[in-house]
């Protein structure tokens, strides 16, 4: 594993290693030292050739009176300073290469030549080839020449040094080994200086190690050792492990402390103080307690350390059995969810899918490619999912998906699709927008529902519920025509019986032959309340709203009912105001209305009893007319004063003398009252009698021909108000035949107008003696004469046809112009030309007014 | 002065009973037609002053009978009352757009038909209390 580390980075530089910092720390440590240490080599080096130029003593030995260190030494030292430090790590090594190689292998000849010198005492004339050396020098056997062991160092170091960029865990060994040898010896050589041990070297009669030389040498051998400081001898002392630890604290003491004390117990021989015996036990004693400390600190040390380790391996075992059982737990409740999920979506043929903006790829589940019948494929283009949709619904499908993406919202749509088979289901879609860390919508996640039955129920439900109204108001149409011929008939020759057509009937005849009569005309009610109700639900209840008087529609319902009061003792009471307006209502709708509530407020009298009509402004200038029908009947309670215009609603009758009717009168009531703009209402109290009351709106032609006058263009300025009156011949005539009068000359009139623009006012009032209408034409003069010579044109012929006759005059009146274009809105305009209109058509109502 | 014709259009032989004893005792002439066809042929035939008619007919409904008499010069011109017993919304409207002169709901009232019938046939009120 060490031995891959790539040799030309820098400790602590590599990337692809992981290191602590401690350990990184210690690397580029031991790279400052070997680099400090080749310089202070090189340095001392170039010191001591200097000393030797200038012959300073000084420089060549440090102290005066020491061995000089030899200049082939100094070279030596130099080269191998600069071998090593082009060989540091981090240096670029492909060039230099080649030259630290040779540097070194110089050195190693330095060291051969040196000791063959010794070896065989011959002068090779290598020692004193750049400067002499004085005869007789410190230490020195030959002139110049380096001591021998200082020869064997260069062998050892220039060797080492050569074998520094093996990459082999043998080579890194060897070279480190060699490089121990040399620093192995400049540290004897220092230890030699410490001790004085002069003697030793005398012994031989070689050169002895310089001082500086022997830290040369230390310094190198030590440098080249840590020069792979991962690899090989070095790399067990630097890395993580308890043992590199433990060598590292050890180291130190083991090479300070014996010499430390080694000088101290021979300074005492020297002084005399104890014998060399005692000295070496001295030595070894304190040796050996030194060292047990040094172990007894260290196991001290380790064992804490162990117990730190092993509670925190503990804490982290724990922890990790925790997290485990997490993420067991995790996974296995995810597992279920997703289980549940897919099983859920695929009950509900919900279909999963999730469409990539940038790719417009779509990815579906399996229940995605069931429902829309295609075979599985992963991602499926857009263009596939676009073709199975119906064009005519495609566009509305991806306006609502480019709708998701521009609000980064979600959405839903219906559409249809066609399966590769050719059946076409219904679809609901569903889709959330996906944004990505910037708020951008890159994908949409959304389900696709098969809602095809549901869509096939819900068409037959409304075809059912359709055909079901349709049969109800069919049946009931067929059956009131089926029930009303029978009774036509019953009617019929009950009539010709009362009428004495068949001969006189006897008191008692007659008394039954009404009776069967009253029962008949109830009969016809009902059937006539049934058919309302039908309509009114159905929405059909007709309503032609115009302008009619309150006080004449209460006058003929009280004369329709008199008689039949009358039979019961029951009075008939009418309270006018004689200045009330007209109503904007259906003339024979509410005639039904007072009918039908005077006939109940009868029906629950008993004799001797009244019912009084009431007609009044509420306030002064009400918008509404209130009319009120009271009793002083038996009452109802407050509950069933509420519910009584229910449907089917039918309040308990302490008077059971009165048969029942359908229940339907009152609902009947308040759906003609509201469809008239209207409110009905009913206050009671038992015992007191009841008051129906109901408001019908103030006839305002303004406000009844407003929604009339709309039109985008009106091709002139002015409006004409023409006046069409019809006056017949020999007095007003029956109800009958003005009806008839009346529809036929409006159908004249509606024939001879401008269709889609002039405008045929609702009818105003009953003229006494004829009638009359009006037209707001959208024409200048000449337009409204024009219009006016055409009704009279029309009216020849009409008479032509009648027996009866009547005479037509037709007049106009020109309205104020009106700014076509003043930016004023439509309502406005029209709200100012309805009420103009109405203003002169007040005007000339009052002016035929006051000229009789 | 003879007696005013009128034509009896309507299915139910009782209905049709119970007009001609009205009818008679009020001195008119009655003559009778039960479906749609026999109604125009009758007409044609009779030349009555009025024609009574119901909507709900066989062969053809009361509107099919409006057109045929329009259609024909001659018979355009008697006015028709239709008396119905078929109550859908629009009908009376429709009726008297084909050509009606009046529109009675079944069962009817006979002071009214009797005066709408005066109306119709050009007699004055007085003048048939006189007959």
């Amino acid at each position: 594993m060490i031995d891959h580390v790539p040799d030309n980075s820098a400790p602590g530089v590599a990337a692809d290693v992981w290191m602590s910092e401690s350990e990184t720390r210690r690397f580029k440590l031991l790279r400052k030292y070997c680099e400090a240490s080749a310089i202070a080599v090189i340095a001392m080096s170039c010191t001591v050739v200097c000393g030797w130029a200038f012959r300073v003593e000084r420089l060549t030995s440090v102290f005066p009176g020491l061995v000089t260190m030899k200049v082939n030494t100094a070279l030596g030292l130099g080269f191998s300073g600069i071998s090593l430090w082009l060989q540091l790590p981090g240096k670029s090594l492909s060039r230099t290469k080649h030259s630290a190689h040779f540097l070194a292998l110089v050195v190693v000849l330095i060291g051969v030549a040196t000791l063959a010198e010794y070896s065989f005492g011959a002068n090779l004339g290598i020692d004193e080839l750049l400067f002499s050396d004085p005869k007789g020098s410190v230490g020195t056997s030959s002139p110049g020449r380096p001591a021998p062991t200082t020869a064997v160092a260069f062998i050892a170091i220039g060797l080492a040094l050569m074998l520094l960029q093996r990459k082999t865990r043998p080579g890194r060994v060897l070279a480190q080994g060699l490089s121990l040898c040399s620093g192995l010896i400049g540290m004897m050589a220092i230890t030699g200086y410490v001790y004085h041990a002069s003697v030793v070297s005398k012994v031989f009669l070689y050169t002895k190690v310089a001082l500086n030389a022997a830290v040369g040498l230390f310094l190198l051998g030590s440098a080249v050792f840590f020069a792979r400081p991962r690899a090989g001898l070095a790399g067990d002392l630097t890395s993580e492990g308890a043992g590199s630890v433990v060598a590292r604290r050890f180291l130190p003491a083991v090479f300070l402390i014996p010499i430390l004390l080694g000088w101290i117990c021979l300074r005492g021989e020297i002084a005399g103080m104890y014998g060399m015996e005692l000295g070496m036990a001295l030595h070894a004693t304190v040796n050996i307690v030194v060292f047990a400390a040094l172990v007894w600190w260290n196991a001290r040390r380790l064992n804490k350390e162990y117990e730190q380790r092993s509670r925190a391996e503990i804490e982290i075992r724990e922890l990790n059995a925790a997290l485990e059982r997490r993420v067991a737990e995790r996974t296995r409740s995810l597992g279920l969810l997703t289980e549940r999920l897919s099983l859920a979506t695929a009950i509900a043929r919900v279909g999963v899918w999730e469409w990539d903006l940038a790719s417009k790829m779509s990815i579906w589940d399996a229940t995605m490619f069931e429902i829309y019948g295609f075979t599985p494929v992963v991602p499926l283009p857009y263009e596939k999912w676009a073709a199975a949709v119906q064009p005519e619904d495609l566009i509305g499908v991806e306006e609502t998906l480019r709708k998701t993406i521009e609000e980064k919202d979600q959405g839903s749509a219906e559409f249809r699709i066609m399966q590769p088979d050719g059946s076409v289901r219904n679809i609901s879609v569903i889709q959330k927008a996906v944004l990505d860390d910037q708020a951008n919508v890159t994908r949409l996640i959304g389900v696709n529902l098969d809602i095809t039955e549901r869509k096939r129920a819900e068409e037959a439900l409304a075809q059912g519920a359709k055909d079901q109204i349709r049969f109800k108001d069919e049946f009931l149409s067929h059956v009131s025509h089926e029930l009303r011929s029978p009774l036509t008939a019953i009617k019929q020759f009950t009539t010709i019986l009362l009428g004495g057509l068949a001969g006189e009937l006897s008191a008692e005849q007659r008394e039954y032959q009404q009776i069967v009569l009253k029962n008949v005309r109830q009969l016809q009610s009902m059937i006539d309340d049934l058919l309302d109700v039908t309509r009114a639900e159905a929405g059909k209840l007709g309503v032609e709203p115009e302008n009619v008087s309150v006080g004449e529609a209460i006058t003929d319902s009280l004369n329709t009912l008199r008689v039949s009061a009358g039979a019961k003792g029951v009075s008939l009471e009418c309270d006018l105001p004689p200045d009330l307006p007209p109503v904007y209502a259906d003339q024979t709708r509410l005639h039904q209305i007072l009918i039908i509530l005077l006939d109940n407020a009868i029906k629950f009298t008993p004799g001797g009893g009244s019912v009084r009509v009431r007609a009044q402004l509420p306030e002064p200038d009400s918008q509404f007319v209130l009319v009120e029908v009271s009793d002083n009947g038996c009452g109802m309670s407050g509950e069933a004063s509420e519910r009584v215009f229910e449907r089917l609603f039918q309040v308990e009758d302490p008077n059971q003398a009165s048969r029942k009717g359908l229940g339907l009168g009152l609902f009947i009531c308040r759906e003609l009252v509201t469809r008239q703009g209207g409110r009905i209402w009913a206050q009671s109290q038992r015992g007191e009698g009841s008051t129906f009351s109901f408001t019908l709106p103030v006839f305002s032609l303004s406000s009844s021909i407003a929604p009339l006058l709309k039109n985008d263009k009106w091709p002139t300025e002015t409006v004409a108000l023409v006046l069409t009156e019809i006056c017949y011949a020999g007095g007003k005539p029956g109800k009958e035949e003005q009806g008839e009068w009346s529809r036929e000359v409006r159908e004249l009139v509606q024939r001879c107008l401008l269709p889609n623009l002039d405008v045929l006012l609702p009818k105003m009032s009953y003229g006494a003696e004829g009638e009359r209408f009006f037209v707001a034409a959208f024409a200048d003069e000449k337009g409204a004469l024009v219009l006016a010579s055409r009704i009279r044109e029309q009216f020849e012929g009409l008479l032509r046809g009648r027996r009866s006759g009547a005479t037509l005059s037709v007049t106009y009146t020109m309205l104020k112009p009106f700014p076509l274009d003043l930016g004023a809105s439509m309502e406005n305009m029209v709200t100012s030309m309805a009420t103009n209109l109405e203003d002169s058509i007040k005007s000339q109502t009052l002016l035929e007014a006051s000229q009789p | 002065m003879s007696n005013r014709k009128i034509l009896i259009v309507e299915d139910d032989a009782d209905v049709r009973l119970g007009y001609h004893v009205l009818l008679k005792s009020n001195h008119y002439d009655t003559f009778f037609a039960a479906d749609a066809l026999a109604a125009v042929s009758e007409a044609r035939k009779v030349q009555p002053d009025l024609i009574l008619l119901d909507l709900g007919l066989p062969a053809g409904d009361g509107f099919v009978v409006m057109e045929r008499l329009r259609a024909n010069i001659q018979l355009s011109m008697i006015p028709v009352i239709v008396v119905s017993g078929r109550d859908l919304p629009g009908n009376k409207e429709r009726a008297l757009r084909f050509g009606a002169r009046a529109f009675l709901q079944k069962p009817w009232n006979d002071d009214e038909l009797l005066r709408l019938i005066r109306e119709f046939t050009g007699q004055p009120a007085a003048a048939a209390q006189a007959q």
